[in-house]
């Protein structure tokens, strides 16, 4: 983790913060939640437990796409992680680095630690506005793999910002993020809400551990699926053609 | 002694053959100047024997391995290609620390000389965005010298230098090529190319050939 990777970080846990802060202040989250609570089933909310969602069963309101804000968060302070390498100075780095590979392999890797932290602080968030629901009482393993759908989700966006980036520069690649962010967020409420990386962040309390490990798993393929497209392109990438950025 | 060799590479871009048939050997303590109209392929060459793009045909061989297949890049390689530039947030020193760290050939000490030698100031706090043109050229042409570099491959080392930058960037490239170095030369001023190399080649439409002088 170089400085300049570090104050990214900082940067998106505080416009994470930030985006939550009205409610934190408030704890107007929790009020509603628990009106909803009472009229619904109490155990729905369990999900908004760890990731701000409300009714993950029926889809999303507009109040829910305002906490959502935060995926594009992610993508907006490392969607250029990997893409900036080959854009802008690529020439000269991958004239020195003689095994692409390991250069790629290692830069994911730092993406999916990134995507953790930024994973595990909102849900954090998100359990201390609802702190009428105690933690503690949750099984490790369902936070695990809860929290482990979540640091996919968030890696899957900040990766095809990266993708998309090498081709086309940094601002289409963040476009193109936020673009299936949203389109993700629909798909929860449709009758394909299995293949959404947001539907698959959403669990129930009383969800069983299959259907939740099912979840994580496609949040994982599709994480896969982007690992090994990025690899692709960063083999066969030729560099100078095309410079994705303005430069000077 | 370290040799370049291509054989029979060309290269096709969109349905368009940018490099044509080519075939040239290149060896160490030489300078093998380029020269021709912009869009000639001189550019591109470099880029394949850089090992930044495949040729569609042939093949560039370094020391006998083939580039692509048996060798990604050529090891040790020292490259200055048009257009092409550093961070512009950071400083011209934190630049080159970040490339010379990928190999760690070399420390702080190496970087300050080649930036020295350039005739830039390596305590200089301006980032590379609010260096003049002049000033971004020499940087980059300290990044592409200062790891000593067993080939140089400099696309117009001399764009954008006033007078004396030109002949301290001729007396540099000289000094490299008495280390023992392999330099190859692309330029668009002719006292570059007849002052400095040892062999001349010319590019029209892809085709390479040596020039008449050479003849």
């Amino acid at each position: 983790m170089n400085t300049r990777n570090l104050i990214r970080l900082a940067v998106t846990l505080t416009v994470i913060f930030v985006l939550n802060l009205g409610d934190l202040v408030s704890l107007r989250r929790n009020v509603i939640d628990f009106e909803q609570s009472l009229g619904n089933d109490f155990s729905k909310i369990f999900s908004q437990l760890l990731f701000g969602f409300h009714r993950a069963d029926t889809g999303l309101n507009v109040s829910d796409i305002a906490q959502l804000a935060f995926l594009a968060v992610p993508p907006m302070f490392f969607g250029q992680n990997i893409s900036a390498d080959l854009s802008i100075s690529g020439t000269y780095y991958f004239t020195r680095q003689n095994d692409r590979t390991a250069w790629y392999v290692k830069r994911s890797l730092s993406l999916l630690v990134f995507s953790l932290i930024i994973a595990l602080f909102t849900c954090t968030l998100n359990a201390l506005m609802t702190s009428y629901f105690d933690v503690g009482s949750i099984p490790f393993p369902r936070i695990a793999l809860v929290i482990c759908s979540v640091t996919l989700c968030v890696y899957i966006l900040v990766m095809l910002s990266n993708i998309v980036g090498i081709f086309f520069g940094s601002v289409i690649g963040l476009a193109v993020a936020v673009v299936y962010a949203a389109v993700n967020i629909l798909l929860v409420s449709s009758p394909i809400k299995q293949v959404s990386i947001v539907f698959n962040c959403t669990f129930l309390a009383d969800e069983s551990y299959a259907d939740m490990a099912v979840k994580a798993g496609v949040n994982g393929f599709i994480a896969a699926a982007l690992f090994a497209a990025g690899l692709a392109v960063i083999r066969k990438r030729e560099l100078g053609l095309v410079n994705a950025e303005h430069l000077f | 002694m370290n040799r370049i060799d291509i054989e029979n590479v060309s290269k096709t871009i969109r349905n368009n053959e940018v490099l044509k048939d080519i075939s040239l050997h290149f060896e160490s303590g030489h300078i093998y100047g380029f020269v021709g109209r912009n869009g000639s392929g001189k550019t591109m060459l470099f880029r394949m024997i850089a090992g930044l793009i495949k040729p569609t045909r042939g093949s560039v061989r370094y020391n006998g391995k083939v580039l692509g297949t048996e060798l990604d890049i050529i090891p040790r390689l020292g490259l200055v290609i048009e257009n092409v530039g550093l961070y512009p947030e950071f400083t011209g020193l934190r630049n080159l620390k970040m490339l010379a760290k990928i190999n760690s050939l070399i420390g702080e000490q190496e970087i300050r000389e080649a930036i020295t030698r350039v005739g830039l100031d390596p305590d200089d706090r301006r980032t590379v965005r609010k260096y003049s043109l002049g000033m971004k050229q020499r940087i980059v042409l300290a990044q592409a010298i200062m790891e000593r570099p067993d080939v140089l491959i400099l696309d117009e080392p001399t764009n954008a230098l006033d007078e004396d930058g030109v002949e301290q960037i001729r007396d540099l490239i000289r000094g490299e090529k008495e280390r023992g170095a392999l330099v190859l030369i692309a330029s668009h001023n002719r006292e570059d190319i007849s002052t400095l190399c040892d062999v001349i080649y010319s590019m029209q439409g892809g085709v390479c050939s040596l020039t008449e002088e050479e003849k």
